[in-house]
């Protein structure tokens, strides 16, 4: 399987001295196109350090990150921001949207801040995928939190990224619309690179392919749940 | 109850914490108050105490008149920024009513910060006063224009003046801006898809507008026909009345400067100039914020540079320096609130993709529009008032060089960019990702 995200011995300390706090220690991971993988573990766990090291958003301590081949832990700021904006889809809890831009510009934004053309027949495919057809010209404001999730997963793939990072997206949602932005967060998978969910959610951890488990900055354990209930099927015919 | 109910107080302190930015601005703009005030009044106080003469009656009718102006500037100034500074904290007072806050609370939450803003603001601006009278007295000793026997003395009666103008104007302010902010439903002002200072303007205010605008032209009309001496004292008045007005019809003129600057920016001012486009719709009656002060900056440089070319003694170039620093300062001091509120938008920017030369273009594009809109309305209104009034008083507005309408231009646009990009270095330096979490700076 190709690997699009690569953690080699990545570690995040923050402070010095007695009072260094190790959010990451010595992290191994590797994370392949098309699946979704999903990271848990108990607050303080390092989830969020893991999410923002791996997105280019931190710099690690120590260690390297490789993201479809390329070194960003050693990047320079600019260069970094290029490659968010490109390569790089993210969908945080809440806030996740301009409040002053349409639905369908806050969608073209990363394609727009890279200088392409207003490209507005792309934004209506993507609404339509994530089922906002005809929202267009909303603006946040007007939506619901689930639709406004939807609007920021139509932002995160429209540049069809190497990867996209959701941190708690089903946080601040209802069961049933929580489960709707999941199944749209693995369709993604399915035309796109990988997607990394950071959740407390047990329901979207199990929904996953992999399961990434941390504590206390280390991670503990590395699950298939999907793939496992998969084999078992076939085991079973 | 007390004003310093236990609850209230800590309700207040709680509120400054949340937002030391809107707390700083308010300060400062009350400090560069009090220093104006107390500068004015001690001269004129000095110059009713010195012996009587031609030059000492001369110079006691200059000092009231400074007093009464700044005074009236002081009003419309801290009015302004403790609306400003309370809208800033829309979420927190919102926060606080969702969990039961009654809106008596959060009226008398806003009047104890304000009074202990006051309270902090009367020494340092005293201090700066005093300075500032002994530098404008000196000068005058060293042009011969101070009369026989008079000597400089500061003391209680520019302090007491001062304190009440401070305490006054802060409360009036304060209640008016409470009043609004405790009327807004708490789960509008909370909701993250909220745009800050995008709440429609109302029909109240447009009617007020109207009220001031007509309440102008009716004193410059009374003006122009009444002596030349009075003309002259009124001009001033009229003046703030017509900035009233701008100050109230604000997110009407920001949205014609936007509509006007919108062409512009859209062919030469790429995604920046879009997205600048895009917030000066939404939010426009923070828009309104920034353009008063500058409105009124360049309404008074206007009509001061136009009374040098009357009589260019040490005094007027002194008044026009005083006037030009004090509404720059406050100008100024108003971007930068405005600025430093944005840190969430900023950084949510940046994790899109934004590169921080990119969050600059946006906001260089939208002080355009906003420095089109504030220097505007101001020479707009300086002309209203010289245009009638001009001819009478003996310094008629064609009177002015091109290049003295041009140097305001340049400086004037110099300053609303200078002030609204001052603070983006040091937001910018913190994390996109910090940045989009935390909600306040």
């Amino acid at each position: 399987m190709d690997t699009v995200l690569e953690l080699d011995q990545v570690s995040r300390s923050y402070g010095r001295g007695p009072h260094t706090v190790h959010a990451l220690r010595d992290l191994d991971a590797r994370l392949h196109a098309r699946t979704l993988t999903a990271v848990v573990g108990p607050s303080g766990s390092g989830k969020s350090t893991f999410l923002q090291c791996a997105a280019g958003l931190d710099r690690p301590t120590s260690g390297t990150v490789r993201l479809a081949g390329r070194e960003i832990s050693a990047m320079r700021e600019r260069e970094l921001t290029r490659l968010r904006r490109g390569r790089i889809g993210f969908v945080f809890q809440s806030f996740n949207l301009l409040p002053a831009l349409t639905v369908q510009e806050n969608v073209l934004l990363p394609l727009r801040l890279d200088g392409e053309r207003r490209d507005p027949a792309r934004a209506r495919r993507m609404l339509a995928r994530v089922g906002l057809e005809g929202r267009a010209h909303a603006r946040p404001g007007e939506l619901s939190g689930g639709q406004q999730q939807r609007v920021a997963i139509a932002r995160a793939l429209i540049t069809e990224p190497d990867i996209a990072f959701a941190d708690e997206p089903t946080g601040s949602l209802d069961q049933g619309t929580a489960s709707e932005v999941l199944g749209l967060l693995r369709e993604a998978v399915s035309s796109h690179g990988a997607t990394v969910v950071v959740t407390h959610d047990p329901t979207v951890a199990a929904q996953a392919d992999r399961v990434l488990r941390l504590s206390q900055g280390r991670l503990v354990q590395d699950t298939a749940p999907r793939g496992a209930v998969r084999d078992a099927a076939e085991a079973l015919a | 109850m007390s004003l310093f109910a236990p609850t209230t107080t800590g309700l207040a302190t709680a509120s400054v914490r949340a937002r030391p930015s809107a707390f700083a601005g308010t300060f400062a703009a009350l400090v560069f108050s009090a220093t104006v005030v107390t500068a004015c009044v001690a001269l004129a106080v000095s110059a009713a105490k010195a012996p009587v003469s031609p030059k000492q009656a001369e110079l006691y009718d200059v000092g009231v008149a400074f007093s009464n102006l700044t005074v009236y500037l002081a009003i419309f100034v801290i009015g302004q920024v403790m609306s400003l500074a309370v809208a800033q904290r829309g979420r927190e007072s919102a926060l606080l009513r969702a969990i039961g806050a009654e809106p008596k609370q959060i009226r008398r939450m806003v009047a104890t910060e304000a009074l202990w803003t006051s309270v902090l603001a009367l020494p340092v601006g005293y201090g700066l006063g005093a300075l500032l009278a002994r530098v404008w007295f000196d000068g005058m000793a060293a042009n011969g224009m101070v009369p026989d026997g008079m000597t400089l003395t500061v003391g209680l009666i520019p302090l007491f003046t001062t304190a009440g103008v401070l305490v006054v104007c802060s409360q009036l302010g304060g209640m008016i801006a409470a009043w609004r902010a405790s009327r807004t439903r708490p789960s509008a002002a909370l909701a993250d898809s909220a745009v800050q200072g995008g709440g429609r303007a109302g029909r109240v205010r447009a009617t007020a507008a109207v009220a001031f605008l007509v309440g102008a032209i009716g004193l410059s009309v009374a003006a122009g026909a009444g002596s030349v001496e009075d003309a002259a004292s009124e001009i001033p008045v009229v003046l703030l009345a017509y900035l009233v007005a701008i100050g109230l019809a604000g997110p009407w003129i920001g949205r014609a400067a936007t509509a006007v600057a919108a062409p512009l920016l859209r062919r030469y001012g790429g995604v920046a100039g879009e997205l600048a486009i895009a917030g000066a719709r939404a939010r426009s009656r923070r828009l309104a914020a920034a353009i008063t002060p500058i409105a009124m900056m360049t309404a008074f440089a206007v009509v001061q540079f136009v009374s040098l070319t009357g009589e260019m003694d040490w005094m007027a170039v002194f008044g026009t320096l005083l006037y030009a620093g004090f509404t720059g300062l406050v100008a100024a001091n108003t971007l930068v609130m405005l600025t430093l509120e944005r840190l969430r938008e900023f950084s949510l920017l940046r994790t899109v993709g934004a590169e921080k030369r990119q969050v600059r273009a946006i906001v260089v594009a939208e002080s355009a529009i906003t420095a089109l809109a504030g220097l505007g309305g101001g020479a707009l209104a300086a002309i209203a008032v010289l245009a009638p009034l001009g001819q009478k008083v003996g310094t008629p507005l064609s009177g002015l060089p091109v290049w003295v309408w041009a140097a305001m231009l340049v400086s004037g646009t110099g300053l609303v960019l200078a002030a609204h990009c001052a603070p983006l270095a040091r937001m910018l330096r913190v994390r996109p990702i910090d940045g989009v979490t935390r909600r306040s700076t």
